[in-house]
């Protein structure tokens, strides 16, 4: 039998559509949305720092995340890891080098509901102090894996490039890549995606290896972008990050007719990526 | 006693668990949210123009903000001053330049009550037109004060360079952890710190020709400034990268004369700016 009690509750098909409007509402009435970060610690606390060991600079950040009570829909935003810098291996050439593309971005908005679990990876980038490598490599893939979402992730930024790169530009077509930077897409399973922007490096007249400068690309949103430059170096060699996800730089070696040019290294890596989570 | 009002009054417990339900809500009854900024107007208003005065133009902003009625949830977030363009006073030495960085960036979110009170600041910058300092200043540091906050603050931008410096390019980047060697964030959740001015290298006479000139940016705002030139005695502004930019260091690259001591800053870096979102 029903109670007095039950009898004054409010049910749900007791309000009229429409009925609630703002002027109804109190301030921070309603409000259950909030954003969560996911990222290596490391990676925020020092920033574009590398001095205690470049490898755990380097790290991503995974975890499972489990959907708090009362919260039914999920936006995901995923930056990958920046692209690598590369330095010399070679030597008698001139080094056209460029730096690491910016990481990618991908986002992504579902209905979820209360105690679903999902497989969250904030990527990683490559660990490339003074690399002498030519090629640098890839940033590392960010994702997230449950229900309601398919393959959806944004791979990592293209690693920059410094070894025999044709002292009259890059290797052609660098440009001209189709679809994404390294020829890949650069994200899956997206509502809206950006692809980072790609490094570069300025021309040059005269002596082709004397005085350059080198661009690393940025990731779309955050828009960070290294950039070094030089007008007569024999080696620059460093370990500097481009966090978060950007593109880190490669050697700069501008000396012409010497050999010693080849000592150039990797100015810096990529910076790891991140992931927001906004939940209501 | 029981009122014939407070008797029609509808209490929580008369609502059921998730009876308010989408279809309930009016079309524009969306959650109370707001947001509030905090920044110079003259920042606002001139942009990048500072024809009226630069120094009005680096001045940043602070307020006391009082919670509101009914908020329970805030966010802050922070955009330091951005690094100040520097200029020459020596002469006769190449000038390898160095565009100030952005300002730096970092978020808190904290559970706060009504009527609590914050000291709010958005950093200024450093009013440099055509200065002639070789070092610019840092831009200032932006902070909020009060409950729930414990030094929660964003270092201004690292000041650009711009004397003897070295017109063969620097050997190697290694700028510690930090623009100007500190740590950008302090006491936030989250923080990014902006990215560095550079200049661009070139061949032949150091001094002459893509004497190209770049500043940092402030993280999510992006705007990077760049400045070029072939051949120039002089080349003196002051242009503002508002907000939260890096300052455009001076130009200088004829070769072999003297005149290119008078290069100043190009550019101020833009003050700081602070978004508060509370509901």
């Amino acid at each position: 039998m029903a109670s007095y009690g039950s009898y004054k509750t409010v049910r749900s098909d007791q309000f009229q559509a429409g009925s609630v409007q703002t002027t109804n509402l109190q301030l921070g009435a309603g409000v259950g949305n909030c954003a969560l970060l996911i990222f290596n610690n490391r990676g925020m606390c020092c920033n574009a720092c590398a001095a205690f060991g470049c490898t755990e600079q380097a790290n991503g950040c995974c975890c499972a995340w489990v959907v708090p009570a009362n919260v039914s829909c999920a936006t995901f935003e995923i930056w990958s890891g920046g692209g690598g810098g590369a330095g010399m291996i070679c030597c008698n050439y001139c080094g056209f080098s460029w730096g690491g593309a910016g990481g990618n971005y991908a986002v992504k908005t579902i209905p979820v509901c209360p105690g679903w679990t999902y497989t969250v990876c904030a990527g990683g980038s490559w660990p490339c102090n003074q690399s002498h490598t030519c090629g640098a490599s890839m940033g590392c893939v960010s994702y997230v894996n449950g229900c309601n979402l398919s393959n959806f992730c944004a791979n990592g930024g293209c690693g920059g490039y410094m070894c025999d790169g044709d002292a009259w530009g890059g290797p052609s077509g660098y440009h001209h890549m189709g679809c994404a930077n390294c020829g890949v897409m650069g994200f899956c399973g997206a509502d809206f995606g950006a692809m980072g922007t790609v490094g570069t490096r300025m021309g040059q007249s005269m002596c082709r290896c004397n005085g350059v400068t080198n661009f690393s690309g940025q990731a779309p949103f955050i828009g960070k972008l290294g950039i070094t430059g030089s007008s007569e170096t024999w080696c620059t060699c460093a370990c500097w990050v481009n966090w978060p996800a950007g593109g880190g730089n490669s050697g700069i070696s501008s000396y012409c007719g010497d050999h010693a040019k080849q000592c150039a290294g990797g100015m810096g890596m990529g910076g790891s990526g991140i992931v927001k989570i906004t939940m209501s | 006693m029981a009122t014939y009002s407070s008797y029609k009054q509808i209490i929580n417990d008369n609502i059921s668990s998730g009876a308010v339900g989408n279809s309930a809500l009016a079309w524009n009854a969306r959650p109370k949210q707001t947001q509030l900024w905090i920044f110079n107007n003259r920042g606002l208003c001139c942009n990048a123009c500072s024809n009226f005065g630069c120094a009005e133009q680096a001045n940043g902003c602070c307020c006391l903000w009082t919670v509101p009625t009914g908020a329970t949830r805030v966010v802050f977030e922070l955009w330091s001053g951005g690094g100040g363009g520097a200029g020459a006073i020596c002469c006769n030495y190449c000038m390898f330049a160095i565009g100030g960085m952005g300002g730096n960036y970092a978020m808190k979110a904290i559970q706060t009550a009504p009527g609590c009170q914050y000291t709010v600041c958005a950093g200024g910058a450093w009013p440099c037109t055509q200065s002639h300092t070789c070092n610019a200043s840092m831009g200032c540091v932006s902070y909020i004060n009060g409950y729930n906050l414990s030094n929660f603050c964003v270092v201004g931008g690292c000041g650009g360079f711009m004397c003897d410096g070295d017109a063969w390019g620097l050997y190697c980047m290694d700028s510690g952890c930090a623009n100007c060697n500190i740590c950008g964030f302090f006491g936030s959740d989250f923080g990014i710190m902006g990215s560095g001015g550079f200049h661009m290298g070139h061949g032949g006479c150091h001094c002459s020709g893509a004497d190209g000139n770049v500043t940092g940016a402030a993280p999510f705002i992006g705007k990077m400034d760049i400045t070029s030139t072939t051949e120039s005695w002089c080349n003196c502004g002051c242009f503002v990268n508002w907000p939260a930019g890096g300052g455009v260091t001076g130009s200088s690259s004829y070769c072999g004369n003297h005149a290119k001591q008078c290069a100043g800053g190009i550019g101020q870096g833009g003050s700081g700016i602070v978004r508060i979102t509370y509901a």
